[in-house]
């Protein structure tokens, strides 16, 4: 019975969508998870086709747990993780009992923001940045000469959590004492904030080849936090521009020696340089594979496992469609009573997918992480700039009714 | 306890904890109460029937209702009707989903010993505040 051991997953989005594409590939799918809500949804949970409950995701415990699936006959082809900061382990332990070879330094590096930032200080696309450790003098820090505006994130931040534009020394400190009250020993990076347009480049790396799988434009939405409200696919990037991009990327990917690996970096195009604002060791979540399938007719998570399993994986684009995806996101909080819209917006021309996220009871309120962000629209159109306008205009039909707090 | 008896003493207790949370007659000096309710809504039910009394006025039927004053020599009660809205504030029906009951000017007096049980409703539902539907144009 050959199987493909998942640590963690989320309900929707492109971790879980990996499960389904290794069901979808024959293979027998076991989830661990720390998640305890999962066992009493079981049913939604279909394309899993073992669901373990483990107290807390720790190395010790995944290593018993994959020794006694081993014992009951279960041959674990891979075993892989989309959600962090499962990432890496899940392939260390993947090349040590499945004998893959996946890059795991680079991507136990690529999980830690400090040991990014470290990694990547000689690379020309490095921000100005300094790194604050828990037994630092804040007040030393603080008193450094930077350049303000900055944007402050603790190492381990991921979907905008604990990332705060500071304006000040006096904002700076604040923050920090905030992030060391939340995580003691974390350390703390700050970043030179970097004015510009933002892209998202998928990338898988298949023994050393660096395949640049997409390009995506982030729209982002400034209100208490920095939110990407928008994703676009770019389909005709300038080709100078295109060139010093992937560029960019092979110098990232040759530092941080990466050979097998899938991984989505951020970039900044600022006085005609790009700038990476950060890299994470998997594919996007939310709708990004799906919008990647839909633009271009790859599965990126499924092509993703099979490089996991050791096969080339399939990136040839089948056809090229501007897509873009919409995300909504409130501005009062309160409890979700009802929504309303969902058919419609999927009847609008060109709508390839809506997706509601809360269920109903649950407090809405407006987006400090991207995890507040509560639907989107994935559409299409002739142009770019038609496909951006029928999601936002599908996603007009959807609203959320809340009882105020 | 005979029956007229019993409608009627419910009644009473009703009016008195109605302004228990009404806060008339009680002055607190440790407790503010954000909302302010008044109502302890109902719906009446007489000896064979089993669906709720129903008063009409305009293009409305509603089973529910406020007790303003109680005559208890006489058993009877005059009573303001209170209309089930939905979650927009269109009137709804008060037999299927409602989100709130909206209180009326329009009164009816009832004698209590026709029905003989009360259904008392949330206070929270009277006058609640509609819903805020987001996202905002």
């Amino acid at each position: 019975m050959e199987s493909i051991l998942f640590i963690e997953t989320t309900i929707s989005g492109s971790g879980r969508e990996a499960i389904k594409a290794a069901s979808r590939l024959g293979y027998t799918t076991i989830l661990l998870t720390e998640r305890k809500n999962f066992a009493k949804q079981r049913n939604e949970f279909e394309d899993i086709s073992q669901m373990i409950h483990l107290e807390k995701l720790s190395e010790d415990l995944i290593r018993s747990e994959i020794s006694q699936l081993q014992q009951q006959g279960n041959i674990v082809k891979a075993i892989v993780s989309f959600v962090d900061p499962f990432v890496s382990i899940a392939a260390q332990l993947s090349n040590e009992f499945c004998s893959t070879t996946l890059s795991i330094e680079a991507l136990k590096i690529m999980e830690d923001k400090t040991a990014t930032r470290n990694a990547l200080k000689e690379n020309a696309t490095s921000p100005k940045f300094d790194i604050y450790e828990p037994a630092n003098d804040i007040e030393h820090t603080i008193q450094k000469d930077y350049t303000f505006p900055m944007v402050v994130k603790s190492a381990i931040s991921k979907a905008s959590k604990d990332v705060y534009y500071v304006e000040n020394k006096f904002e700076m400190e604040q923050v920090i004492k905030k992030i060391i009250k939340l995580y003691p020993s974390q350390k703390i990076v700050l970043d030179e904030y970097l004015d510009g347009p933002q892209y998202l480049v998928e990338v898988l790396v298949h023994n050393g080849n660096v395949n640049i799988v997409a390009i995506i434009k982030q729209e982002i939405t400034k209100g208490i936090k920095f939110i990407v409200t928008g994703y676009a696919i770019e389909l005709d990037f300038e080709s100078e521009l295109y060139k010093e991009l992937v560029l960019a990327v092979e110098s990232i990917l040759k530092d941080l020696r990466v050979t097998f690996a899938a991984c989505h970096l951020e970039f900044r195009y600022i006085c005609e340089n790009w700038k990476l604002i950060e890299i994470n060791p998997r594919v996007s979540g939310g709708a990004m594979n799906r919008m990647i399938e839909e633009a271009f007719g790859i599965n990126l998570v499924e092509e993703t496992i099979k490089l996991y399993l050791g096969f080339e994986p399939n990136l040839i684009r089948k056809y090229e469609k501007p897509i873009y995806t919409h995300y909504i996101t409130i501005r009062s909080c309160g409890y979700l009573l009802k929504v309303i819209g969902e058919n419609k917006a999927a009847a609008q021309p060109e709508v390839k997918e809506v997706f509601i996220k809360p269920r109903i009871g649950v407090i809405m309120m407006p987006p400090i992480s991207m995890g507040h962000r509560y639907a989107y629209v994935i559409a299409s159109g002739n142009t770019p700039k038609e496909a951006k306008a029928n999601a936002v205009e599908a996603a007009s039909n959807i609203k959320f009714y809340l009882e105020p707090l | 306890m005979d029956k007229q008896n019993c409608i009627c003493h419910s009644m009473k207790t009703l009016l008195k904890e109605q302004k228990i949370i009404s806060g008339v007659d009680m002055e607190f000096q440790f407790i503010c109460l954000k909302k302010k309710m008044d109502t302890i809504p109902f719906r009446l039910y007489s000896t064979n029937n089993s669906k709720p009394f129903m008063a009409f006025y305009k293009c409305i039927a509603t089973p529910f209702f406020r007790l303003k004053k109680l005559y208890e020599e006489s058993c009877c009660a005059e009573l303001s009707l209170l209309e089930a809205i939905d979650m927009e504030g269109n009137p709804a029906d008060p037999f299927n989903d409602f989100y709130a009951l909206r209180k009326t000017n329009t009164c009816i007096i009832v004698n209590l010993s026709c029905f003989c049980v009360i259904d008392p409703l949330p206070p929270e539902l009277v006058n609640r505040p509609l819903p805020i539907i987001e996202p905002k144009c």
